[in-house]
């Protein structure tokens, strides 16, 4: 069975915001006003791009961090839900069940990644543009909490595929639309417990860090720290 | 207590759960009252049809299709029969007006059901959810099993497949 992990090559992203375009467009996120998101800090993503400044003036440096649910082994979120909404699945991917969720949001809360967020508002669809939606991804409610599935709907088609055609699934042959979307390819998924996945060997770099990793919270995205 | 009456206790004990079993299955899944009387066993077993012939989608896609008269309308454009039913069919199909089906089998909206997971990659017969059809002379108008979580969640017990939240609900 796989572990699905992710690693992010910090020496590679530019900051560019792809991975946030395809990561909407994929899992049908809606979008919030100008007001919510600078007004009231209600920003919905999946994945945002932090900036991490170093430095000053003609000396400063600035850095892109590529940010999602970092999918971890031992999930702070779930141990405090109080409906099981959240959990953690047997290849590894937290998930969230939609119309279990009561949106008490203790989960975000709970998450030292601030990975999670909520539907304040009944999502909009102008136009045609609920029919433009991802049919694999159901569009949420108001009132519950989503997070980012590492394209769990990827990974299903992908194993369904290839147990129609009677083989495993290959080392890249399921990514994510962040990872797909990349022009830097800074994003690589796969499956950490497969010894010659690329994944893996990247993940025990002497480059790979994993965000607070001292929590212990065991996640299973890993960071490629930037080259002196 | 004698045992003739414990005995006779029983008896009365699992009629009435039976009897109050059937109402609330009756209950749960009403049966509907389809707008033509398509006969099942006709179209497949004297006329060789199969179910993707006229359910399109039931092996590709993720939903299946209820025939209209578009479909139907490949074979009877003109009255093939004197059969009654199918008077009433042309009347539809040369009017160009849909057939009013009824729904029988469907999941709710937070449930994500693919027909085509289920068919042709775990290669389950359409008969196992669907009844046999090659006997029923008449419209679908009950389900064969019940749509719960339940019975999906032991189906997938008894065939090994995977029980994560979030290939039903995603």
């Amino acid at each position: 069975m796989a572990r699905w992990g992710m690693v992010i090559d910090l020496d590679r992203c530019n900051g560019c915001g792809g991975c946030m375009a395809a990561c909407h467009k994929e899992n049908n996120l809606a979008a919030v006003g100008a007001d919510e998101t600078v007004g009231m800090d209600r920003a919905f993503h999946w994945l945002k791009i932090l900036p991490e400044v170093s430095g000053s003036g003609a000396e400063a440096e600035v850095r892109h961090v590529p940010h999602m649910c970092v999918q971890c082994d031992n999930p702070p979120c779930i141990r405090v839900c109080p409906v099981h909404a959240t959990y953690l699945g047997e290849e590894g991917i937290v998930g969230q069940v939609y119309s279990r969720c009561i949106g008490c949001r203790y989960c975000m809360a709970a998450c030292p990644y601030n990975a999670k967020v909520f539907n304040w508002y009944e999502p909009e669809w102008p136009g045609d543009l609920k029919k433009a939606a991802n049919p694999d991804v159901s569009l949420r409610p108001k009132g519950v909490v989503e997070k980012c599935t590492f394209c769990h709907h990827r990974v299903v088609r992908a194993r369904e595929e290839a147990r129609a055609a009677g083989r495993p699934i290959a080392d890249g042959e399921v990514t994510t639309a962040c990872a797909e979307t990349c022009p830097t390819k800074a994003i690589t998924f796969g499956d950490l417990d497969d010894p010659d996945s690329r994944v893996r060997r990247l993940s025990r770099s002497s480059r790979a860090f994993r965000p607070h990793a001292d929590l212990g919270t065991e996640p299973k995205v890993f960071y490629l720290a930037k080259k002196e | 207590m004698k045992l003739s009456t414990r005995v006779g206790l029983v008896v009365i004990a699992v009629l009435v759960l039976a009897v109050t079993g059937a109402a609330v299955a009756r209950l749960a899944w009403p049966s509907v009252e389809q707008p033509l009387a398509f006969n099942h066993r006709l179209h497949i077993v004297e006329l060789g049809n199969t179910c993707t012939d006229c359910h399109l989608y039931a092996e590709s896609g993720v939903r299946a299709t209820i025939p209209n008269v578009e479909v139907c309308s490949f074979c009877h454009e003109e009255a093939q029969t004197d059969s009654p039913a199918e008077a009433a069919l042309l009347e539809f199909v040369q009017a160009g007006e849909p057939i009013p089906w009824k729904k029988v089998y469907w999941v709710p909206e937070h449930v994500y059901f693919s027909h085509r997971r289920h068919t042709t990659i775990a290669g389950i017969e359409c008969a196992e959810c669907h009844g046999v059809m090659e006997e029923k002379e008449q419209p679908v108008s009950r389900r064969e099993v019940p749509l719960t979580m339940e019975g999906c969640m032991d189906c997938h017990d008894e065939k090994g497949a995977s029980n994560d939240c979030l290939l039903c609900h995603r």
